[in-house]
Formats: C-alpha cells, structure tokens, sequence
C-alpha cells in the first residue's frame, strides 16, 4: 500500500504566512479585525490585499502572495492540479467577462505555474481543502500521478458577507470555537498549498517529506442543506474510514471549529461518541476565521508544525469551554498524544471529509 | 471494486414535468439542484443499492451560476437578500438534496471543469469504487446557464440545451475498463463556442452533449469499446469490457 507524503506546503492567512500564523497561534492571538462596512456587523480575517473585497484583483493578489514560497523550479510540469475554492471573485460576476470565477481559477494556475498535468476544481463548500487533499492521495495510490498539487484558495466577498449575515451564523465580536458562550463564526481568507507526493518521487528528489497522508474520509449527512446533523453522523463516518474503525491512533484533532452553536455541537458530539477517550482538539479559526474553501489545506498546513513540535496549539478566543468537552485546547497547548493529527472539515450540503496526517519518522 | 455501467438516464430541463414525489423536496429548490435531483430520480427508480455504501460525484461546467447571479442582484439593489437563495448558490447544495432524498451516506462531492465535466467526476467515480469501500457511484452532471452565458456566447453560437445526465457504476453492467482526461489550456472564448469531436465522429457544442451521446447509444444500441474525444480543451479516453 502506498503512502502519500507532504513534501511542501505553505499557507497566507491574515496573520501572515505559515511561521507568522504557527507562531500567531502559539501566541494565542487573533488576526481577526472588525469588518468596516455600514451594512454588516462582524469580525473578518482580512488580509492587506489591496484591492476590493470579492474581485479578480484581490484574487490575483492573493494568488501573487500566497504562492510566493512555492519552489515552482521543484515542480514535475506533469504534476497534477488541485484547486479548492467556493466562490472565487464572486462579486465580479455580473461585470462584462468575469474572470477568476470558481471555475476558472484552475486553468488561471496552471498556466500561471506552467504546469501540465490534470486540473480540477473541487467545490464541496467548507470541505473542498479536505477532499482536494484525498482526491490528491488517491490519485498518488492508484498511479495516476506521481505528484499533485492543492491549491486552497477563497476570498472575503460582500456576497459570502451578505449570506452568511443573512442566516445569522456571523459573529459580531469574533468567533470563539467551542465555547459554552459562542455566537456565531467569523470569516477568513487565504491561501495554502500542499504537494502531495508518491514516496518513490520524494525519496529520487531527496527531499525528507514533511508528513505522510495515512488516512482519510468522506461522508453525507444525508440532512439538512445548511445544518449539520446533531448526531455528527457523517463525521463519525469519516472518523471511522481515516482512522481504519479506530485502529489507527490519533494523537491530536484540528476541529472545523467555526464557533456556531450547531457546529461546534455536532463535531463534540462526534468526538465523543467516536473516541472512547478523546485527544486534544483546537479551531484555529478564532485566529484567521474561516477560510471556507480553502480552509481544510490552510489548516494541513498548520498540522504539519504541529506534528513537528508534538503540541497542538490554543484555540484563540476559546473563554468557558463547552462542558461536553474535555480536551479543547483553551488557555494554552496541550501535547499531541501521538505523532498524529486528523484535520476534519463539514460543509453545506452535509459534507464531511478528514485526513490523518502522520509526522515523518526521523 | 471493478467499476460497472450498470444504468444512465438523461433530463432535458426545457420539457421537465416534476416527479409528484419529488414535489414537495424540490419546493424551494433552484433549476440546477432540480435537474440533478431529477436526473437521480430517474436513474435509481429500479434500481437496489446500500446508501451506507454509495458515493455521489455531481460535476458541473457552470453550476447554479443564475442562481448566483440572482444573488449579486439583490445586493447590487439593497434588497434584503433571501437566506435560501444564498445557500442555493453553493455549488455543493445539490448533492445535499440528492444524497438526504436518495440515503446517500458516503462521499458526495461536486467538482467543476471548463472542458470535460462528466468525465472528470467519472474518473473520481472510478477511484473511489477501486479505493473505497463502496458498493455503488452515482456521476450525475448538471448545466443550466444563465443570461450571462447566453450573452458572452453571443447570437450566432448553437444553443445549449439544459439538462443533466447520470450513470449508475455498480458491481454488474459494462465493464469501464478506463478512463483518461487531459485538459489543456486554451483561451476562455474557445471554451464558450464549445467545438468537440468524438471518435465516432459526432461533433459536440457543448459540455452535456457527450454524455447525452453515450446514454443515446447505451440504450439504443451499444456503446463503442473505446471513445475517444479531441478538442482545443484537451482529449478524454474511455474503454469499455465486455457485460457481465
């Protein structure tokens, strides 16, 4: 059986790139600001793009500055292509040739990267990072590529504003994940990239991979559109298929943790009907909000620090944590209990992906 | 598990008469989410298959792009913005419908490609049923465009028909012994006057139409072993077994 491994990976967030946000997290800071627009009330993840809220411009930018680590002279041209987004320039869209839409970002990358391999989109709502990542280790197990790389990438846009203000899920004073106290989520933007490889391609490259991918999961809720099922159901599916029932240890759980009250909910009550004896768990999304698409890659991103310093890291915001749960991460970090992390991520639709990453024996 | 074609169905949602049963889930729903719900409906309607086991992969060029669009509108005029149509927008919320009224309890992901939509979200089909512990993969693919598309098409381009195709894969049926999509880059306008041909010399003008051609023969006649499709987008190769 072949085992996909992590040989680079990078992330923007609203607090800076992947060591910025590590060390952001660390410090239990939050990168979340008040949103200055007159019509909604929230806290957003907003990074110094310098260009409107939604666009294309805003977009190219993020594109421009996220990417700016990648190695692209490291980069097989035959490498496949992932993109994880839901919206793209959203607010563009009803101007004359709207570029950069959801559906055209991955074309736009790969020419931008000079790649020539496969390019798909995967727009599974707030899981497409996580599918995106499986989707690149099947297509490492089962020959198809020797290499692929996941793009996750969303932007602030008034529309996603406007919608989520209009299902009363944002926040108005930042979101705190898993608190008793939370009132709601607060959105992000950003961009993270992970180069998943066949090990035989790492080992001829001599690059030390910085993770191997040993496990993951996809499942329905088979619900309702925009709320996930109380009994986390499809969670507790894809806890069982990316840990093999259970067999494989998880040392620690980077939570989707948006800080709505049903979400939250729903992964404690998942956790806790899974796992006879829980491991630490955090959100990082009360330090760069909720980068809806591209989130389950920027959060990989952050495992891998995590699996290399054996913590998991605070959840920012996180006062009173909910009394169901026993191993949130509030006050400080806690030690992962193995070299292991399961990152999980649920969407509307009733979408529910996971991926265990493992650290690389050294 | 080997990937058979076990059933297809088509949808044209110029002429489409809700099923009676569907009504009522279906109320609220946009025209893309009905066309996929529809689609399923027809395809699954004598069919047995374990929810717990099966995985939908719904691929869409465009999405429930008017539905987005209806979206921008209300902004743009300050209207309040309806909390329904926001989250019908998300290309994801089709497969919600269909997996809560079919029981669909494994992976139901949405994809989206320029070029070869169906092909794509056939080839993710395929590797799940050889990887995953899944017994059965619905591959559905929706367009309904939108008064921007027919706009950027401009008068003189061929219409494109609305509507939806669905294979079922499952353990009997035609064996789908490959699969292959090569997308390469071209320039936007060559995508939107959409110029396929396929190996049995069909010529394709938009992005439902291979996969209504491949319904066509399957029940009609038979399908080729291999069909091969070639375009200023890229290539896709598909090979067929024998039935079993």
């Amino acid at each position: 059986m072949i085992t996909p491994v992590i040989t680079h990976h990078g992330l923007l967030s609203c607090l800076g790139n992947l060591q910025q946000t590590w060390q952001g997290l660390l410090d239990r800071r939050t990168g979340l600001t008040p949103l200055d627009h007159a019509e909604i009330s929230t806290w957003v993840g907003k990074i110094d793009l310098q260009a409107p809220l939604g666009s294309a411009q805003r977009v190219h930018h993020l594109i421009e500055a996220g990417l700016q680590d990648l190695p692209r002279e490291q980069l097989d041209p035959t490498c496949h292509l992932i993109v994880a987004t839901t919206k793209g320039a959203i607010d563009d869209l009803n101007k004359q040739n709207p570029e950069l839409q959801s559906w055209q970002i991955a074309a736009y990358l790969k020419e931008y990267l000079g790649l020539q391999g496969e390019a798909t989109t995967v727009s599974a709502a707030c899981s497409s990072g996580t599918i995106g990542l499986i989707q690149a280790s099947q297509k490492i197990c089962t020959g198809e590529a020797a290499s692929v790389l996941v793009v996750g990438i969303d932007i602030l846009s008034l529309f996603v504003l406007s919608g989520f203000g209009q299902l009363l899920a944002l926040s108005e004073t930042g979101c705190t994940p898993f608190d008793r106290d939370r009132t709601g989520l607060s959105l992000g933007e950003g961009l993270g990239y992970m180069l998943v490889c066949h090990p035989d391609l790492a080992k001829k490259q001599q690059i030390t991979p910085a993770a191997h991918l040993t496990g993951w999961g996809v499942s329905g809720d088979a619900g309702h559109i925009t709320a996930p099922c109380r009994k986390g159901s499809g969670l507790i599916r894809v806890f069982a298929a990316a840990t093999d029932a259970g067999r494989k240890k998880v040392g620690g759980i980077n939570g989707h943790g948006t800080g709505t009250v049903y979400n939250d909910a729903m992964e404690i009550t998942a956790m806790n009907s899974f796992f006879t004896s829980p491991p630490p768990f955090h959100s990082v999304k009360g330090g760069i909000g909720h980068c809806l698409g591209a989130a389950g890659v920027m959060e990989a991103c952050l495992c891998i620090p995590s699996l290399k310093e054996g913590i998991i890291p605070a959840t920012p915001g996180l006062q009173s944590p909910d009394s169901r749960t026993t191993m949130v991460t509030g006050e400080r970090e806690q030690p992962l209990h193995h070299p292991s992390i399961l990152s999980c991520n649920s969407g509307f639709g009733g979408i529910n992906a996971g991926i265990l990453l493992e650290r690389t024996s050294l | 598990m080997t990937a058979k074609l076990t059933a297809v169905a088509s949808l044209n949602l110029s002429d489409l008469e809700i099923p009676a049963e569907l009504e009522n889930q279906l109320r609220r729903a946009d025209l893309f989410t009905t066309g996929v719900v529809a689609c399923c409906h027809d395809l699954l309607k004598d069919q047995t298959f374990d929810g717990e086991q099966t995985g939908l992969f719904i691929s869409t060029a465009y999405g429930p792009m008017q539905c987005n669009l209806d979206v921008l509108d209300a902004l743009v005029a300050e209207e309040p913005l309806s909390p329904t149509l926001f989250a019908h927008s998300v290309f994801n919320t089709a497969s919600g419908y269909a997996s809560r009224i079919f029981g669909i309890h494994g992976p139901a992901v949405t994809q989206t490609s320029f070029s070869y939509p169906f092909f794509t979200a056939l080839a993710q089909a395929k590797f799940a049923l050889e990887q995953a512990q899944l017994t059965h993969a619905i591959v559905v693919q929706a367009e309904t465009y939108s008064t921007l598309l027919e706009d950027g098409k401009g008068e003189t381009a061929t219409p494109w028909p609305p509507g939806a195709v669905a294979w079922l894969l499952g353990p009997e049926g035609l064996e789908l012994q490959y699969i292959q999509v090569n997308e390469t880059p071209c320039p936007p306008l060559s995508r939107l006057h959409y110029q396929a041909t396929s190996s049995i010399g069909t010529r394709h003008h938009h992005p439902l139409s291979m996969g209504l051609e491949l319904n066509h023969l399957f029940t009609t006649t038979t399908l080729p072993t291999r069909y091969d499709i070639d375009s200023g987008f890229g290539t896709v190769h598909l090979q067929f077994g024998d039935p079993t």
